[in-house]
């Protein structure tokens, strides 16, 4: 790594990083801090909800009013999953396509610096940033059960695998969001290959649980080995769901430092 | 010792050929012009002399070391100056420089002051986000860059570009003293004045081909001379017919004649005659790169 490259990465990503982290504090603070008035008030509507939407909203199979489904709902909100997967895929692009298409590439290139240190910049600060949303996720959620809005409350401990497996998950974005940045050389391309991968992958878990006859698709989609509320279950595939998301992010993302140190810039 | 040396460097883009078998030798403390029109694979070689491009023929060495080997400890001897400047434009000019120097690991901060100075960059000028800076003041931003950690060899692509008289000036001054250093200034150009005056060797590069490869002064020797004689007779362009000399019949007693290379075997021709009326002209360098351009590939180094 390149300590002066992961400075200036730092400093131009900042602003994003800070307001992306305040949000996603600030959401999981109000997920918990709404969950007693809609307990009381919200029984019959959230039960009442089309599977299709329970189902997207990551609680099919939860009561929606319990801690474990009411939680599963903030960490599966499309807010966290947008903003997480906002910040991975630019990072990423950022890296090896931003940099083509900008062509600053030839000044960074230019440098004493290997190119291997230069994805590794983008790759540890993408990863740092990746820990400090998934930390604030946590945060949000912990202050909530601190004030004592979810009762009964779930084990900080849980909260942390939670932000274990969301971590994992976004790491695997990041390994084929790296891979894609490598192989283009433009910013919309790149964005657009990991953005619309991310989403086919949520879409084949949502149709896979929505549907018995596609449900082998969740099996290829990264989001079935997203299971906060199977955390808090105690659901025994923690490990092996970690595992499958961090071979993919690992192999992936040795792709994109393959392809990066090979090809033209 | 060569600083640069490329052994049929090649670089195809699947059907389309950028540059062909290109062998070039670069010596130590010289000041070396690359020559050639938009697209004739100029930028193509410089890119892969840093190992940005790889070359999917022949060989580059800097240092007499292979470029894709141990290129880090290579590049922290290079300055280059790219052809297609482009900086953060969020950060100041200040924070370009110290940022690009920081990974050579020293601050420069008094050699990138006086190059700014040189340069007619001034301070408050260089605090100001990269986004506001003219494409003059970008180019002067890249030079510093590209000089500020003293390097031993400069690889510098259209350095002028954008440049205005006075300041193309200082900056040949800036590579002229880098040269007395001791230092190797490699740079393409399409300007063949700029190249005239700093340059002790040129490579003219056409069609991705390298078609000369001389020292400023043999290609001056191959300048060529338009001589128009007036004679008191009758001047058929029979008479005139020479190796290496093209007669045009301007009238019944005047011809043009343009020569390529020395005037000796013309000036006996004309010696028998009576002339009325003499005029050489010395033709630019633009008409010797220009001629090598006509006759491409034929051109033989």
């Amino acid at each position: 790594m390149s300590t002066t490259l992961m400075a200036v990465i730092a400093w131009r990503r900042k602003t994003t990083l800070v307001v992306y982290t305040l949000a996603m504090a600030g959401f999981m603070y109000l997920i918990a801090a709404v969950y007693p008035s809609l307990r009381q008030v919200g029984v019959d509507f959230m039960q009442a909800l089309p599977e299709s939407i329970r189902s997207l909203m990551g609680g099919r199979e939860l009561a929606l009013t319990s801690v474990p489904g009411f939680l599963a709902v903030g960490y599966n909100h499309p807010l966290v999953l947008v903003l997480f997967s906002a910040f991975v895929i630019s990072s990423a692009t950022q890296a090896a396509a931003g940099e083509i298409d900008r062509r600053t590439v030839d000044l960074i290139l230019s440098r004493p610096v290997t190119r291997f240190q230069v994805l590794g910049s983008h790759v540890l600060f993408a990863l740092l940033g990746l820990a400090i949303l998934s930390t604030a996720v946590w945060s949000g959620t912990a202050i909530g059960v601190r004030m004592g809005f979810l009762t009964p409350a779930p084990d900080l401990q849980s909260l942390t695998l939670i932000s274990v497996n969301l971590f994992a998950l976004f790491f695997a974005v990041a390994g084929y969001s790296f891979l894609f940045s490598s192989l283009t050389s433009e910013t919309g391309r790149s964005n657009a290959l990991a953005g619309s991968l991310t989403a086919v992958f949520f879409f084949m878990k949502f149709i896979g649980d929505l549907w018995d006859r596609a449900s082998f698709l969740k099996t290829f989609s990264i989001f079935q080995y997203y299971d906060p509320a199977g955390v808090l279950l105690k659901a025994d595939h923690f490990t092996r769901d970690l595992v499958v998301l961090f071979v993919i992010g690992a192999v992936t993302l040795a792709g994109a430092f393959v392809v990066f140190q090979e090809r033209d810039v | 010792m060569p600083v640069i040396r490329t052994e049929n460097l090649t670089k195809r883009y699947g059907p389309v050929t950028a540059i062909t078998d290109i062998n070039l030798a670069v010596s130590d403390a010289s000041i070396y012009g690359f020559l050639g029109a938009n697209g004739s694979g100029k930028t193509t070689t410089i890119r892969s002399l840093l190992g940005l491009i790889r070359p999917t023929g022949g060989q580059a060495y800097l240092f007499e070391h292979p470029v894709g080997q141990n290129g880090k400890e290579l590049r922290r001897r290079i300055g280059y100056l790219p052809g297609e400047l482009r900086f953060y434009e969020d950060m100041s000019g200040e924070e370009t420089l110290r940022f690009l120097g920081r990974f050579y690991g020293r601050d420069f901060a008094r050699r990138r002051r006086q190059i700014a100075e040189r340069l007619e960059l001034s301070r408050s000028a260089l605090w100001l986000p990269v986004r506001k800076y003219s494409r003059g003041m970008k180019q002067k931003l890249g030079i510093i860059q590209a000089l500020q950690h003293d390097p031993e060899l400069l690889i510098l692509d259209e350095p002028t570009e954008g440049l205005d008289p006075l300041m193309q000036r200082a900056f040949y001054d800036l590579i002229r003293e880098a040269k007395h250093e001791g230092k190797t200034i490699f740079m393409s150009s399409h300007n063949l004045s700029e190249v005239e005056k700093v340059c002790e060797r040129v490579g003219i590069v056409r069609q991705g081909r390298l078609v000369a490869d001389e020292s400023i002064e043999t290609l001056r020797e191959k300048r060529l001379h338009i001589v128009e004689a007036t004679l008191d007779q009758p001047a058929p362009a029979e008479l005139f017919r020479l190796p290496d000399v093209e007669v045009r019949q301007l009238d019944q007693r005047r011809v043009e004649l343009k020569v390529r290379g020395v005037l000796d075997p013309l000036l006996r021709r004309l010696a028998g005659l009576t002339i009325r009326d003499l005029v050489v002209q010395r033709a630019s360098l633009e008409d010797v790169f220009m001629e090598f351009y006509r006759k491409g590939d034929n051109k033989v180094k």
